[in-house]
Protein backbone atom coordinates (compact mmCIF):
# COMPACT_ATOMS: atom_id res chain seq x y z
CA UNK A 1 0.00 0.00 0.00
CA UNK A 2 0.81 3.59 -0.74
CA UNK A 3 1.16 6.75 1.62
CA UNK A 4 1.00 10.04 -0.28
CA UNK A 5 2.54 12.25 1.84
CA UNK A 6 2.46 16.31 1.89
CA UNK A 7 6.15 18.44 2.56
CA UNK A 8 5.28 20.69 5.14
CA UNK A 9 8.37 23.22 4.45
CA UNK A 10 6.64 25.45 2.33
CA UNK A 11 10.11 26.32 0.74
CA UNK A 12 10.32 29.63 -0.50
CA UNK A 13 11.32 30.16 -3.82
CA UNK A 14 14.10 32.93 -4.01
CA UNK A 15 17.72 31.61 -3.00
CA UNK A 16 19.07 31.25 0.72
CA UNK A 17 22.40 32.12 1.28
CA UNK A 18 25.07 29.81 1.37
CA UNK A 19 28.30 30.67 0.53
CA UNK A 20 30.61 34.06 1.96
CA UNK A 21 30.72 36.95 -0.37
CA UNK A 22 33.92 36.88 -2.29
CA UNK A 23 36.61 38.53 -0.44
CA UNK A 24 37.81 42.42 -2.19
CA UNK A 25 41.10 42.18 -4.05
CA UNK A 26 43.24 45.07 -4.21
CA UNK A 27 42.22 48.13 -2.24
CA UNK A 28 41.43 51.39 -4.44
CA UNK A 29 42.33 54.81 -3.24
CA UNK A 30 39.20 56.16 -2.86
CA UNK A 31 36.73 53.56 -0.19
CA UNK A 32 33.86 53.40 1.29
CA UNK A 33 33.36 51.39 4.60
CA UNK A 34 30.01 50.98 7.22
CA UNK A 35 29.34 50.36 10.63
CA UNK A 36 26.24 49.04 11.42
CA UNK A 37 25.58 49.45 14.96
CA UNK A 38 23.02 47.15 16.54
CA UNK A 39 22.74 48.44 20.13
CA UNK A 40 23.72 52.30 20.82
CA UNK A 41 25.46 51.46 23.78
CA UNK A 42 25.43 48.61 26.09
CA UNK A 43 25.45 49.34 30.31
CA UNK A 44 28.62 47.56 30.40
CA UNK A 45 31.36 45.60 28.59
CA UNK A 46 32.09 45.76 24.94
CA UNK A 47 30.74 48.76 23.25
CA UNK A 48 30.60 48.32 19.06
CA UNK A 49 30.53 52.06 18.77
CA UNK A 50 33.75 52.64 20.31
CA UNK A 51 35.03 49.75 18.37
CA UNK A 52 34.25 50.85 15.19
CA UNK A 53 35.65 54.13 15.92
CA UNK A 54 39.34 52.38 16.79
CA UNK A 55 38.86 50.39 13.45
CA UNK A 56 38.22 53.86 11.67
CA UNK A 57 41.17 55.01 12.96
CA UNK A 58 43.02 52.67 11.53
CA UNK A 59 41.40 52.77 8.32
CA UNK A 60 42.36 56.48 8.15
CA UNK A 61 45.66 55.55 9.01
CA UNK A 62 46.23 52.88 5.92
CA UNK A 63 44.05 54.64 3.41
CA UNK A 64 43.81 58.35 3.73
CA UNK A 65 40.96 58.71 1.29
CA UNK A 66 38.23 56.25 3.75
CA UNK A 67 34.89 57.44 3.84
CA UNK A 68 32.81 55.83 6.54
CA UNK A 69 29.07 55.23 7.39
CA UNK A 70 28.15 54.72 10.95
CA UNK A 71 24.55 53.91 11.82
CA UNK A 72 22.50 52.18 14.71
CA UNK A 73 19.36 50.21 14.41
CA UNK A 74 16.74 52.39 15.71
CA UNK A 75 15.26 49.03 17.39
CA UNK A 76 17.92 46.43 18.15
CA UNK A 77 15.59 43.54 17.95
CA UNK A 78 14.75 43.98 14.06
CA UNK A 79 16.44 43.76 10.83
CA UNK A 80 17.51 46.96 9.65
CA UNK A 81 15.00 48.87 7.50
CA UNK A 82 15.83 49.01 3.36
CA UNK A 83 15.48 52.94 4.13
CA UNK A 84 18.89 52.50 6.34
CA UNK A 85 20.67 49.93 4.61
CA UNK A 86 20.48 52.26 1.00
CA UNK A 87 22.80 54.21 3.15
CA UNK A 88 25.71 51.88 2.71
CA UNK A 89 25.20 51.24 -0.96
CA UNK A 90 28.45 52.49 -2.33
CA UNK A 91 30.20 51.05 0.93
CA UNK A 92 33.11 48.46 -0.67
CA UNK A 93 32.45 46.78 3.17
CA UNK A 94 29.99 47.00 5.80
CA UNK A 95 30.41 45.84 9.65
CA UNK A 96 27.68 44.67 12.12
CA UNK A 97 28.09 44.80 15.37
CA UNK A 98 26.29 43.21 18.55
CA UNK A 99 29.12 43.26 20.59
CA UNK A 100 27.91 41.43 23.60
CA UNK B 1 15.54 23.80 -9.06
CA UNK B 2 16.15 27.04 -6.97
CA UNK B 3 18.46 27.14 -4.56
CA UNK B 4 16.46 26.68 -0.93
CA UNK B 5 14.60 23.21 -2.31
CA UNK B 6 18.36 22.22 -3.44
CA UNK B 7 19.58 22.86 -0.28
CA UNK B 8 16.97 21.26 1.59
CA UNK B 9 16.40 17.26 1.75
CA UNK B 10 14.19 15.68 -0.88
CA UNK B 11 10.54 14.79 0.56
CA UNK B 12 9.41 11.99 -0.42
CA UNK B 13 5.66 12.07 -1.78
CA UNK B 14 4.72 9.09 -0.91
CA UNK B 15 6.23 6.22 1.19
CA UNK B 16 5.38 1.97 1.10
CA UNK B 17 5.61 1.39 4.58
CA UNK B 18 4.29 3.95 7.28
CA UNK B 19 7.13 2.48 9.89
CA UNK B 20 9.78 4.13 7.83
CA UNK B 21 8.11 7.60 8.64
CA UNK B 22 9.39 7.87 12.14
CA UNK B 23 13.32 7.77 11.12
CA UNK B 24 12.08 9.58 7.99
CA UNK B 25 11.17 12.21 10.28
CA UNK B 26 14.16 12.70 12.04
CA UNK B 27 16.52 12.29 8.93
CA UNK B 28 14.80 15.04 7.26
CA UNK B 29 14.79 17.35 10.27
CA UNK B 30 11.02 17.57 10.63
CA UNK B 31 10.69 17.15 14.31
CA UNK B 32 12.83 19.24 17.27
CA UNK B 33 13.08 16.26 18.53
CA UNK B 34 9.44 15.00 19.60
CA UNK B 35 7.76 12.45 17.25
CA UNK B 36 5.70 13.78 15.20
CA UNK B 37 2.23 12.03 12.92
CA UNK B 38 3.11 11.57 9.31
CA UNK B 39 0.98 14.42 7.18
CA UNK B 40 -0.59 12.19 4.98
CA UNK B 41 -2.51 13.72 2.42
CA UNK B 42 -5.98 12.71 3.35
CA UNK B 43 -5.66 13.95 7.08
CA UNK B 44 -4.05 17.22 5.12
CA UNK B 45 -6.98 17.31 3.29
CA UNK B 46 -9.54 17.19 5.64
CA UNK B 47 -7.74 19.83 7.85
CA UNK B 48 -7.41 21.94 4.75
CA UNK B 49 -11.73 21.45 4.52
CA UNK B 50 -11.87 22.48 8.59
CA UNK B 51 -10.34 25.51 7.57
CA UNK B 52 -12.91 26.53 5.17
CA UNK B 53 -10.35 28.13 2.88
CA UNK B 54 -8.48 27.19 -0.23
CA UNK B 55 -5.17 25.23 0.15
CA UNK B 56 -3.10 27.63 -1.81
CA UNK B 57 -4.13 30.63 0.59
CA UNK B 58 -1.08 32.37 2.11
CA UNK B 59 -1.35 32.87 5.56
CA UNK B 60 2.16 33.94 6.62
CA UNK B 61 5.87 33.91 5.34
CA UNK B 62 7.44 32.57 8.48
CA UNK B 63 11.60 33.60 9.24
CA UNK B 64 14.20 33.60 8.88
CA UNK B 65 14.03 31.08 6.00
CA UNK B 66 11.07 32.82 5.02
CA UNK B 67 8.99 30.30 3.75
CA UNK B 68 5.19 30.08 2.63
CA UNK B 69 2.88 28.80 4.95
CA UNK B 70 -0.09 27.97 3.04
CA UNK B 71 -3.26 26.80 4.89
CA UNK B 72 -2.20 23.53 3.10
CA UNK B 73 1.36 23.92 4.57
CA UNK B 74 -0.05 24.88 7.75
CA UNK B 75 -2.07 21.51 7.61
CA UNK B 76 0.45 19.48 6.81
CA UNK B 77 1.96 20.83 10.11
CA UNK B 78 -1.23 20.78 12.53
CA UNK B 79 -1.11 16.94 11.24
CA UNK B 80 2.00 16.20 12.28
CA UNK B 81 1.17 17.71 15.71
CA UNK B 82 -2.43 15.42 15.44
CA UNK B 83 -4.55 18.48 15.66
CA UNK B 84 -8.33 18.19 14.03
CA UNK B 85 -10.25 19.80 11.22
CA UNK B 86 -12.08 22.07 13.76
CA UNK B 87 -8.59 23.24 15.67
CA UNK B 88 -7.65 24.84 11.76
CA UNK B 89 -9.13 28.42 12.29
CA UNK B 90 -7.51 28.82 15.93
CA UNK B 91 -4.18 27.62 14.34
CA UNK B 92 -4.39 29.97 10.98
CA UNK B 93 -5.95 32.80 12.99
CA UNK B 94 -2.41 32.64 15.69
CA UNK B 95 -0.22 32.12 12.40
CA UNK B 96 -1.76 35.30 11.33
CA UNK B 97 -1.10 37.43 14.32
CA UNK B 98 2.06 36.13 14.27
CA UNK B 99 2.60 37.90 11.05
CA UNK B 100 1.62 41.36 12.39
CA UNK B 101 4.74 43.12 11.91
CA UNK B 102 4.48 44.65 15.48
CA UNK B 103 4.75 41.12 16.87
CA UNK B 104 8.58 40.61 15.50
CA UNK B 105 8.17 37.17 14.84
CA UNK B 106 11.47 36.81 13.49
CA UNK B 107 12.95 38.96 16.62
CA UNK B 108 10.94 37.04 19.74
CA UNK B 109 11.57 33.32 18.13
CA UNK B 110 15.56 33.63 17.18
CA UNK B 111 16.48 35.95 20.58
CA UNK B 112 18.86 35.13 23.08
CA UNK B 113 16.03 35.50 25.89
CA UNK B 114 13.89 33.02 27.33
CA UNK B 115 10.35 34.18 25.52
CA UNK B 116 8.25 32.44 23.41
CA UNK B 117 4.79 32.92 21.46
CA UNK B 118 1.97 32.12 23.73
CA UNK B 119 -1.00 31.43 21.96
CA UNK B 120 -3.88 32.81 24.00
CA UNK B 121 -7.59 31.73 23.05
CA UNK B 122 -10.90 33.24 24.18
CA UNK B 123 -14.98 33.18 24.28
CA UNK B 124 -16.99 30.32 22.75
CA UNK B 125 -14.71 28.77 20.74
CA UNK B 126 -12.76 27.89 24.15
CA UNK B 127 -16.03 25.69 25.14
CA UNK B 128 -16.87 24.36 21.54
CA UNK B 129 -13.81 22.75 21.29
CA UNK B 130 -13.41 21.47 24.69
CA UNK B 131 -10.27 23.28 25.67
CA UNK B 132 -8.79 22.51 28.95
CA UNK B 133 -8.61 26.10 31.33
CA UNK B 134 -7.73 24.91 35.08
CA UNK B 135 -5.42 22.57 36.31
CA UNK B 136 -1.75 22.46 34.59
CA UNK B 137 -3.14 24.99 31.76
CA UNK B 138 0.36 26.26 30.70
CA UNK B 139 1.64 22.70 29.96
CA UNK B 140 -1.66 21.77 27.82
CA UNK B 141 -4.21 20.52 30.39
CA UNK B 142 -4.22 16.87 29.29
CA UNK B 143 -6.38 18.27 26.16
CA UNK B 144 -5.88 17.54 22.84
CA UNK B 145 -6.70 21.03 21.66
CA UNK B 146 -4.38 22.82 23.42
CA UNK B 147 -1.58 20.84 22.69
CA UNK B 148 -2.03 20.20 19.24
CA UNK B 149 -2.53 24.04 18.88
CA UNK B 150 0.40 24.75 20.35
CA UNK B 151 2.55 22.26 18.57
CA UNK B 152 0.83 23.29 14.93
CA UNK B 153 1.92 26.44 15.10
CA UNK B 154 5.30 25.53 16.64
CA UNK B 155 5.87 22.75 13.77
CA UNK B 156 4.86 25.53 11.36
CA UNK B 157 7.95 27.63 13.08
CA UNK B 158 10.09 24.96 13.37
CA UNK B 159 9.45 23.62 9.42
CA UNK B 160 8.54 26.42 7.17
CA UNK B 161 10.90 28.87 9.41
CA UNK B 162 13.66 26.84 9.71
CA UNK B 163 13.95 27.91 13.40
CA UNK B 164 16.69 25.39 13.71
CA UNK B 165 18.60 25.40 17.29
CA UNK B 166 22.19 27.02 17.11
CA UNK B 167 21.55 27.93 13.10
CA UNK B 168 19.94 30.52 13.72
CA UNK B 169 18.36 30.34 17.33
CA UNK B 170 20.41 31.58 19.61
CA UNK B 171 18.20 31.20 23.03
CA UNK B 172 20.50 30.84 26.05
CA UNK B 173 18.39 28.65 28.23
CA UNK B 174 15.37 27.79 26.18
CA UNK B 175 11.41 27.50 26.81
CA UNK B 176 9.15 24.84 26.86
CA UNK B 177 7.25 26.25 24.47
CA UNK B 178 9.93 26.26 21.62
CA UNK B 179 9.73 22.15 22.46
CA UNK B 180 6.05 21.89 22.38
CA UNK B 181 4.16 24.77 21.95
CA UNK B 182 2.63 27.16 24.32
CA UNK B 183 -1.35 27.16 24.27
CA UNK B 184 -3.95 28.33 26.93
CA UNK B 185 -7.55 29.12 26.91
CA UNK B 186 -9.06 31.75 28.93
CA UNK B 187 -11.44 30.55 31.41
CA UNK B 188 -15.29 30.46 31.19
CA UNK B 189 -15.63 31.05 35.15
CA UNK B 190 -13.95 33.99 34.44
CA UNK B 191 -15.87 36.97 35.91
CA UNK B 192 -14.64 39.74 33.48
CA UNK B 193 -15.55 39.70 29.61
CA UNK B 194 -13.29 37.41 27.18
CA UNK B 195 -10.06 38.50 26.61
CA UNK B 196 -10.23 39.11 23.32
CA UNK B 197 -13.53 41.87 23.87
CA UNK B 198 -11.02 43.42 26.70
CA UNK B 199 -8.79 44.46 23.72
CA UNK B 200 -11.11 45.71 21.08
CA UNK B 201 -12.68 42.89 19.16
CA UNK B 202 -16.48 41.77 19.45
CA UNK B 203 -16.37 38.48 17.54
CA UNK B 204 -17.23 35.31 20.00
CA UNK B 205 -13.83 34.02 19.93
CA UNK B 206 -10.54 35.59 19.99
CA UNK B 207 -6.97 34.18 19.67
CA UNK B 208 -4.41 36.32 21.17
CA UNK B 209 -0.34 35.52 20.59
CA UNK B 210 1.81 37.17 23.13
CA UNK B 211 6.11 37.05 23.41
CA UNK B 212 6.52 35.94 27.02
CA UNK B 213 8.45 33.82 29.27
CA UNK B 214 7.04 30.81 31.23
CA UNK B 215 4.98 31.95 34.32
CA UNK B 216 6.33 32.71 37.29
CA UNK B 217 4.34 31.49 40.51
CA UNK B 218 3.18 34.19 42.90
CA UNK B 219 1.58 32.23 45.79
CA UNK B 220 -0.49 33.84 47.94
CA UNK B 221 1.96 33.78 51.43
CA UNK B 222 1.10 36.17 53.67
CA UNK B 223 -1.42 38.36 52.16
CA UNK B 224 -4.83 38.48 53.87
CA UNK B 225 -8.04 39.27 51.25
CA UNK B 226 -7.17 43.21 50.62
CA UNK B 227 -6.71 43.79 46.60
CA UNK B 228 -3.78 45.68 47.61
CA UNK B 229 -2.06 43.39 49.31
CA UNK B 230 -3.07 40.39 47.09
CA UNK B 231 -2.07 42.55 44.01
CA UNK B 232 1.01 43.77 45.56
CA UNK B 233 2.28 40.02 45.99
CA UNK B 234 2.11 40.02 41.62
CA UNK B 235 3.80 43.82 41.12
CA UNK B 236 6.14 42.14 43.21
CA UNK B 237 7.33 39.40 41.26
CA UNK B 238 6.53 41.56 38.00
CA UNK B 239 9.06 44.01 38.92
CA UNK B 240 12.10 41.97 39.20
CA UNK B 241 15.60 43.62 38.55
CA UNK B 242 17.19 41.54 35.76
CA UNK B 243 13.36 41.58 34.11
CA UNK B 244 13.60 43.13 30.33
CA UNK B 245 10.09 44.85 31.27
CA UNK B 246 11.79 46.44 34.18
CA UNK B 247 14.48 48.22 32.21
CA UNK B 248 12.60 48.17 28.58
CA UNK B 249 8.98 48.47 28.91
CA UNK B 250 7.12 46.94 26.55
CA UNK B 251 4.41 44.24 27.60
CA UNK B 252 3.72 41.88 30.74
CA UNK B 253 1.05 39.06 31.10
CA UNK B 254 -0.78 38.46 34.20
CA UNK B 255 -2.64 35.22 34.65
CA UNK B 256 -5.21 35.09 37.62
CA UNK B 257 -7.07 32.26 38.73
CA UNK B 258 -10.65 32.05 38.88
CA UNK B 259 -11.08 32.20 42.31
CA UNK B 260 -9.18 35.22 42.67
CA UNK B 261 -10.52 36.75 39.83
CA UNK B 262 -14.15 36.20 41.35
CA UNK B 263 -12.58 37.66 44.60
CA UNK B 264 -11.43 40.85 43.11
CA UNK B 265 -14.55 41.42 41.16
CA UNK B 266 -16.34 40.87 44.50
CA UNK B 267 -14.21 43.44 46.06
CA UNK B 268 -15.35 46.04 43.41
CA UNK B 269 -12.20 45.53 40.57
CA UNK B 270 -12.58 44.78 37.17
CA UNK B 271 -10.05 43.89 35.00
CA UNK B 272 -8.79 47.54 33.72
CA UNK B 273 -8.73 48.42 37.79
CA UNK B 274 -6.59 45.04 38.07
CA UNK B 275 -4.48 46.66 35.07
CA UNK B 276 -4.80 50.16 36.99
CA UNK B 277 -3.82 48.89 40.74
CA UNK B 278 -0.92 46.88 39.32
CA UNK B 279 0.73 49.65 36.51
CA UNK B 280 0.79 51.40 40.53
CA UNK B 281 2.56 48.71 42.52
CA UNK B 282 4.38 47.38 40.19
CA UNK B 283 7.74 49.88 40.52
CA UNK B 284 11.51 50.11 41.70
CA UNK B 285 13.61 52.79 42.95
CA UNK B 286 15.59 53.94 39.97
CA UNK B 287 18.46 54.56 41.87
CA UNK B 288 18.22 50.70 42.38
CA UNK B 289 17.98 49.61 38.80
CA UNK B 290 20.08 52.75 37.53
CA UNK B 291 22.10 51.18 35.07
CA UNK B 292 26.11 50.92 35.57
CA UNK B 293 29.07 50.30 34.41
CA UNK B 294 32.38 52.23 32.23
CA UNK B 295 29.78 53.77 29.57
CA UNK B 296 27.43 54.61 31.92
CA UNK B 297 29.96 55.96 34.61
CA UNK B 298 27.23 58.72 36.34
CA UNK B 299 23.41 59.38 36.04
CA UNK B 300 24.16 62.69 33.38
CA UNK B 301 21.11 62.74 30.76
CA UNK B 302 23.35 61.53 27.66
CA UNK B 303 23.21 58.35 30.00
CA UNK B 304 19.83 57.92 30.49
CA UNK B 305 17.63 54.93 28.83
CA UNK B 306 15.77 56.31 26.26
CA UNK B 307 13.37 52.96 26.48
CA UNK B 308 11.34 55.31 28.94
CA UNK B 309 8.70 57.86 28.55
CA UNK B 310 9.76 61.85 29.20
CA UNK B 311 7.86 61.59 32.53
CA UNK B 312 9.74 59.06 34.25
CA UNK B 313 12.16 61.63 35.79
CA UNK B 314 15.90 59.90 35.53
CA UNK B 315 17.52 62.49 37.20
CA UNK B 316 16.25 61.34 40.66
CA UNK B 317 16.90 58.48 42.11
CA UNK B 318 14.06 58.34 44.24
CA UNK B 319 12.04 58.35 41.39
CA UNK B 320 9.78 54.81 41.27
CA UNK B 321 10.08 53.87 38.07
CA UNK B 322 7.00 51.80 36.39
CA UNK B 323 7.71 47.92 35.03
CA UNK B 324 5.34 49.22 31.89
CA UNK B 325 4.56 52.72 30.37
CA UNK B 326 0.86 52.20 31.16
CA UNK B 327 -1.85 50.30 32.37
CA UNK B 328 -3.00 48.53 29.43
CA UNK B 329 0.20 46.71 28.70
CA UNK B 330 -0.66 44.45 31.93
CA UNK B 331 -2.31 42.17 30.11
CA UNK B 332 -4.76 40.52 32.67
CA UNK B 333 -6.18 37.09 31.82
CA UNK B 334 -8.22 34.37 33.84
CA UNK B 335 -7.30 30.85 33.72
CA UNK B 336 -5.59 28.28 35.55
CA UNK B 337 -6.95 25.57 38.53
CA UNK B 338 -10.01 27.09 40.14
CA UNK B 339 -8.83 25.19 43.82
CA UNK B 340 -6.98 27.87 45.28
CA UNK B 341 -6.28 31.75 44.49
CA UNK B 342 -2.99 31.85 42.75
CA UNK B 343 -1.25 34.60 40.36
CA UNK B 344 1.22 33.72 37.40
CA UNK B 345 3.13 36.26 35.71
CA UNK B 346 4.71 35.78 32.55
CA UNK B 347 7.29 38.80 31.83
CA UNK B 348 7.28 40.16 28.07
CA UNK B 349 10.35 40.41 25.54
CA UNK B 350 10.63 43.36 26.62
CA UNK B 351 10.22 46.90 24.11
CA UNK B 352 12.03 45.08 22.03
CA UNK B 353 9.00 42.92 20.36
CA UNK B 354 6.61 40.08 20.99
CA UNK B 355 3.63 42.30 21.98
CA UNK B 356 0.24 41.29 21.82
CA UNK B 357 -2.11 40.80 18.85
CA UNK B 358 -4.76 39.80 18.71
CA UNK B 359 -7.20 38.35 15.80
CA UNK B 360 -10.52 37.09 15.34
CA UNK B 361 -11.15 33.26 15.33
CA UNK B 362 -13.19 33.32 11.81
CA UNK B 363 -15.41 30.25 11.17
CA UNK B 364 -16.44 29.28 7.70
CA UNK B 365 -18.45 26.71 6.47
CA UNK B 366 -16.25 23.45 6.04
CA UNK B 367 -15.43 22.59 2.31
CA UNK B 368 -15.09 19.77 0.43
CA UNK B 369 -11.93 17.34 1.48
CA UNK B 370 -11.51 17.16 -1.97
CA UNK B 371 -10.35 20.79 -1.65
CA UNK B 372 -13.13 21.97 -4.36
CA UNK B 373 -14.71 25.18 -3.31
Amino acid sequence: MTFRLVDPRGLPDRPEPSVMAPRPGAVPDHIGIGFLINEVSRQSGPDFTRYSLVIEEVLRERYPRVDVVRDAKPVLSRPAEHSLLDRYKHCRGVVTGLAK
Amino acid sequence: MREARRMAPPFPAEVDDLRTWVELSYELRLTDGLPVHPPLREVVDALVAGSGRDADDLVAVIPPRDGRATVEVVAANAAMAGALPEHMPVVLAALEAMAEPRFNLRGITLTTHAAWPLVIVSGDEVGRLGMATGETVFSGGGNRANVAIGRAVKLVLWNVGAQFVGEPVKEVFGHQGRLSGSCIAESPDSPWEPFHRARGLDDPSGVTVFGCESPHSVAMWGADDEPHNRLAQAADAMATRGSNNMHTMGEILVVLTPSEARHLDRRGLGRAEVQQELFRLARRRLGDIRPRGPLRPDASPEHWYTWWPDWVDQSDDDTMVPVVERPEDIHVVVAGADSIPWIAVCPGWGNLGGFAVTRPIRLRAPRDAGGAP
